[in-house]
């Protein structure tokens, strides 16, 4: 073993770098499909009314709106209001919509809220029914995009997991050959004195077995740090973004990467055993 | 107790190795098996440690069918047969007590039972002194003795010895001879595939005569030519 250090190390370092490869785009995904679920959670929909409404129409469409199944509560939002939340928004460039204030381009609009998450959809095709209503809204919108983005994603990630893991395998395997080679004398022996298959083989698995952890290992401490430094900073900097608390899922992630390490290892000794085996 | 029935072998590369071989060594006989080299000898004794399996024809140890033998007991088929060597395959890294030790070790026997059987077998080859020294530290017919030790190591039915004097002068061989024939005397079965002519017309045993292929005499009588 001590012969190809040099070897070993590289196994190590290259299952530590597509485990920080694969750890980072799991943790993206799974961010992703999180803030979707956080979104798909929100009953709030908007509906923006057409410019050349009548005070009238308004009147009728809060009657109409609080009349549909599934409505638990409506506000009317005025293009004045909205322009002032949009300004409380900006802050302190608040003078940027000065110019606004005369010719407001902000639609009117209901803010309706749903007593279900289920109901959003049919609730909002209602809304677009009515008559005076120009354009629905809702988190579901958001949610379709981020989920398909998510889904784009995933597909990426299988064919990188696969590409990654094959290249990692083939790198355990060339470690655990040159250990084998290097040992091949004792099998030989161990082989004519009728040592069991098993017998042979067990160090070489635990070899590539613990090349794999220490790898899968490495690459989790590495992804808890970076993951604990952009939760503080997002806390901080993006409050309204969420993002996955760290306990337990990065202890869950850290575990999967190394029963993966465990698993890659073993079966990387067992194919490059195999030859040396059949004497 | 050890049968080979019509054995024929093709390698992959379709030379015919071995032609319809059969022959019978009995519990405690000294047979040499015999030939000029590529005449078949090692081929036998890779069919013998299951290496190899015969293209047709049975080979029988002990009411085994060697042949027939599934993988996970072609290790326990190797515990009843010791092997030695021409060049002797001793770990260099290892003692000279730690070498025989490993054949032992490596078939799990318990650590009480091999470290009183290392001393006896060490005993036995005449290198009582010599188990902390390193193979590079020994002479051939040392190393040689040192492969017997292990060969006996795990108490085989069968000795199989491949050329074990080919490396040898002649006097030590004539040492590692007498070893052999001490062993074969307190029951060993042994079979030595040699083409020392005169080690096999001075120490007269049964000699079976391969050549491409074939077995062209078996003599019990012994004597190489002639």
């Amino acid at each position: 073993m001590r012969h190809n250090g040099g070897m070993m190390f590289a196994s190590v370092g290259i299952t530590l770098v597509m485990f920080i490869i694969l750890g980072f785009f799991l943790l993206v995904t799974a961010n992703l499909e999180y803030m979707a679920e956080d979104v798909e959670g929100k009953l709030e929909i908007t509906a923006y009314l057409k410019d050349e409404i009548s005070q009238e129409r308004i009147a009728a469409l809060t009657q109409e709106i609080a009349l549909i199944p599934g409505v638990k509560s409506t506000i009317f939002v005025s293009n004045t209001v909205a322009l002032e939340r949009l300004g409380e928004r900006l802050g302190d460039r608040k003078d940027l919509l000065a110019s606004y204030q005369a010719d407001n381009p902000l639609r009117h609009s209901f803010e309706v809220y749903a007593t279900e998450g289920e109901q959003v959809i049919s609730l909002a095709e209602g809304l677009q029914k009515l008559e005076g209503i120009a354009e629905v809204r809702y988190g579901r919108e958001e949610v379709e995009k981020l989920m398909s983005m998510t889904q784009a994603l995933r597909i990426g990630m299988l064919l990188l997991v696969a590409g990654l893991s094959v290249a990692t395998l083939f790198v355990l395997m060339n470690t655990i050959r040159l250990t084998v080679y290097a040992r091949r004398q004792e099998i030989q022996i161990m082989k004519f004195v009728g040592a069991s298959d098993w017998f042979i083989r067990w160090p070489f698995l635990l070899q590539g077995m613990l090349l794999g952890l220490l790898g899968a290992l490495v690459a989790g401490g590495v992804l808890f740090l970076l993951y604990s430094r952009v939760n503080q900073y997002v806390a901080v900097q993006i409050p309204f973004l969420p993002l996955i608390p760290m306990m337990p899922y990065l202890l869950q992630l850290v575990r999967n990467l190394a029963i993966g390490g465990i698993v890659i290892g073993f079966y990387g000794s067992m194919l490059s055993l195999g030859r040396y085996l059949n004497v | 107790m050890l049968t080979f029935q019509s054995v024929s072998k093709t390698y992959k590369n379709q030379v015919c190795a071995l032609d319809d071989v059969s022959f019978t060594i009995e519990r405690g006989e000294f047979v040499y098996l015999v030939g000029p080299s590529g005449a078949g000898k090692s081929t036998i004794l890779r069919l013998l440690t299951a290496e190899e399996k015969p293209t047709s024809g049975q080979i029988i140890i002990e009411n085994q069918v060697v042949n027939r033998l599934r993988r996970s007991r072609v290790a326990a088929l190797r515990r009843r047969l010791g092997v030695v060597f021409q060049d002797f395959r001793l770990l260099p890294n290892k003692t000279v007590h730690e070498n025989v030790a490993f054949a032992m070790q490596v078939v799990e026997a318990p650590v009480a039972t091999i470290r009183n059987r290392v001393p006896l077998l060490l005993e036995l080859v005449g290198l009582s002194g010599r188990q902390h020294s390193y193979p590079n530290q020994l002479s051939g017919g040392e190393q040689q003795r040192v492969a017997l030790a292990r060969a006996l190591a795990n108490d085989p039915g069968i000795l199989i010895c491949d050329e074990p004097t080919g490396n040898l002068d002649p006097a030590t061989s004539w040492e590692i001879m007498r070893l052999l024939s001490l062993v074969n005397e307190r029951g060993m079965t042994i079979l030595m595939a040699t083409h020392d002519s005169e080690m096999v017309n001075r120490m007269k045993h049964r000699v079976i005569v391969i050549e491409n292929g074939k077995k062209v005499r078996d003599r019990v009588e012994g004597g190489y030519l002639n």
